[in-house]
């Protein structure tokens, strides 16, 4: 049976002409205090097409190999840009290998993904795009397939003054990620807009244990993002399912399982929890680390029994809950053109 | 006041740049004329040119068959008469399965006599690390041309690839790809024995890509369920095995 025929009309369809954006974009309320780039603060009105192509993009199903999927399929705005599963769902039904990271304030110097695999934020659709479980479309067919799309060809040709090519999808998808500003939580009301009577007296309880020297959370979960961009090993137990982490990067043994440290904002709305989605609410996650951890080789001596009662974890659990932000969840600019989510 | 120490420091960049900007050597007027050097490539197993997919060869412990092999050739020095060696910027992406003999084609090197010839296979560190989409799209190193051999987990280059599969006492058969890259795996082939005169009109060097070196020379790879495949990644002892036997994968014809 001849079945490319019926594959070039999928694709063909997944890329179908759209009306092409009203220059609509706009950021969320952002605290005057807020550290952020003055790029992100104040965007020009060629940023501004950039984001609006890198959204269309985005939620763009014709971005995987047999169209079933988008990079919204895997993060999802209403879960802060993650997914809810352990392992994300990508094209032909496969299956990924990490837990899907959520997407906001990626405009902070870093190393990205788990491992720090990749240098640059422009580079980081490329690795779901190459993935045969993820998009399964690499760039070079991608850039392929947008060609025969009067939207992008146009759009493209007006933004980059070039045909869809690895530079202007790269470009694009970066940034509509850049413009995904996570910074209207209560605790950014209460650290950034000065108003001390948003958090209650459990969340400042929580807040007072979180930055204690006993708990020692702000060692790596540090900034404004609530994470140091560095790689540790919290002694995760990793029989069940193994991942060399940070060392098979570096290829250096002393990282093995290090991993990232991940942002704590929005938490409430992007388990499940760890590299691997193991723990499916956050009580889990603050019992493991109130036990001392697995003991896996290499754990961080930091991680030891807190010995918290249950009062206290109940207070920290509170105050991590204040660092979800529901406007950034709900902010109309971050859905697709036609206001539907994948 | 302003304007005039700006206007001045212009000046002063415009002739410290236009000062640093040296003549060739010799410089060639009109490229119809300009002689050229021609490295052609055959790849071959064992001598015979590679027939991809419906031919078994065979290595000291299985028979195999090709169905990919590509690599990247960078960092081009040649050898001048004084000794020193001169960086020719040259990139190339073989790929062996469309281009069976390949041919790189070297043109205005200075004029005069050449005695070796020296490149890398693979990609060094800082091109192989730099952001793919930035080069142009005809560029070997695009992702455009060599998309396939670019890793996006890790932000660098497959610098060589060969993928295909092994027969041997049926049913022990199955399929390889060996994928190395990484910095510390990039392989440096120095030809000495090479000589040439750039006034010439045409000159031809050429090599041959031996494939059985890569399993024989001089560790003897057997295929085996862990050493099936590389990744070039942590802990994977193939891809720094086979890693040994590739600087003996171009041979001078």
């Amino acid at each position: 049976m001849k079945w490319w025929p019926f594959l070039l009309l999928m694709a063909l369809l997944a890329c179908e002409d759209r009306e092409t954006p009203k220059g609509t974009f706009s950021l969320p309320e952002i605290p005057a205090n807020f550290p952020i780039p003055d790029s992100i603060r104040f965007l020009s009105e060629q940023s501004i097409h950039q984001i609006e192509l890198g959204r269309a993009l985005f939620f763009d199903r014709g971005l995987s190999r047999d169209s079933s999927v988008s990079c919204a399929s895997c993060h999802k705005q209403a879960l802060a840009f993650g997914d809810g599963l352990a392992f994300s769902i990508g094209a032909h039904g496969g299956s990924g290998r990490r837990n899907a990271p959520p997407l906001f304030n990626l405009f902070y110097p870093q190393l990205f993904f788990k491992d720090g695999g990749i240098p640059r934020l422009e580079e980081v659709a490329m690795a779901p795009m190459d993935d045969h479980h993820e998009l399964d479309l690499p760039l070079q067919d991608l850039s392929l397939r947008l060609r025969t799309s009067t939207f992008y060809v146009d759009e493209i040709k007006r933004i980059y003054n070039r045909e869809p090519d690895p530079y202007s999808i790269t470009r694009a998808l970066m940034w509509f990620q850049l413009s995904l500003v996570s910074a209207n939580s209560r605790y950014d009301d209460y650290q950034y807009r000065d108003k001390k009577e948003v958090l209650n007296a459990q969340e400042r309880r929580g807040l007072d244990l979180f930055l204690s020297a006993h708990t020692q959370c702000a060692s790596c979960h540090s900034g404004p993002n609530f994470t140091d961009f560095q790689f540790h090993n919290v002694g995760l137990n990793m029989e069940a399912h193994l991942d060399t982490g940070r060392a098979r990067i570096t290829i250096n043994p002393a990282d093995f399982a290090r991993f990232k440290t991940p942002s704590l904002r929005n938490l409430g709305f992007s388990a499940p929890y760890m590299h691997d989605g193991r723990y499916s609410n956050l009580e889990q996650v603050l019992a493991y680390y109130n036990g001392g951890g697995d003991g896996y080789p290499g754990q961080d001596a930091r991680i030891k029994p807190l010995g918290l009662t249950e009062k206290e974890l109940e207070d920290l659990e509170a105050f991590l809950y204040s660092l979800n932000d529901s406007v950034f969840v709900n902010h109309a600019a971050y859905q697709p053109l036609g206001g539907s989510q994948d | 006041m302003r304007k005039l120490i700006l206007a001045a420091s212009v000046w002063v960049m415009f002739f410290t740049l236009t000062g640093c900007n040296e003549k060739p050597v010799d410089p060639i007027t009109n490229p119809e004329e300009a002689p050229v050097v021609k490295m052609v490539i055959s790849h071959e197993f064992n001598g015979q040119r590679i027939n991809f997919n419906s031919v078994e060869y065979a290595t000291t412990h299985n028979l195999v068959s090709f169905a990919e092999l590509s690599y990247f050739l960078t960092d081009f020095e040649f050898k001048k008469a004084d000794g020193t060696w001169m960086p020719f910027a040259y990139q190339a992406l073989i790929r062996a399965r469309q281009t069976p003999v390949d041919t790189l084609v070297f043109t205005n090197l200075p004029k005069g006599a050449y005695q070796g010839l020296r490149f890398k296979l693979g990609v060094d560190s800082v091109n192989n690390h730099a952001d793919p989409a930035l080069w142009p799209n005809e560029h070997p190193l695009s992702i455009m041309r060599g998309g396939t051999m670019h890793w996006s987990w890790n932000a660098g280059y497959i610098f060589f690839k060969l993928e295909g599969r092994f027969f041997k006492d049926a049913p022990i058969q199955g399929a390889y790809s060996y994928h190395i890259g990484r910095d510390d795996l990039i392989t440096q082939y120095t030809f000495e024995d090479i000589s040439f005169n750039y006034n010439d009109k045409v000159v031809v060097l050429p090599m041959r890509f031996e494939a059985k070196n890569f399993f024989e020379t001089p560790h003897q790879h057997m295929m085996r369920d862990s050493a099936l495949f590389s990744h070039s990644a942590f802990d994977d002892e193939v891809a720094e095995i086979l890693h040994g036997n590739m600087s003996n994968l171009i041979l001078k014809d």
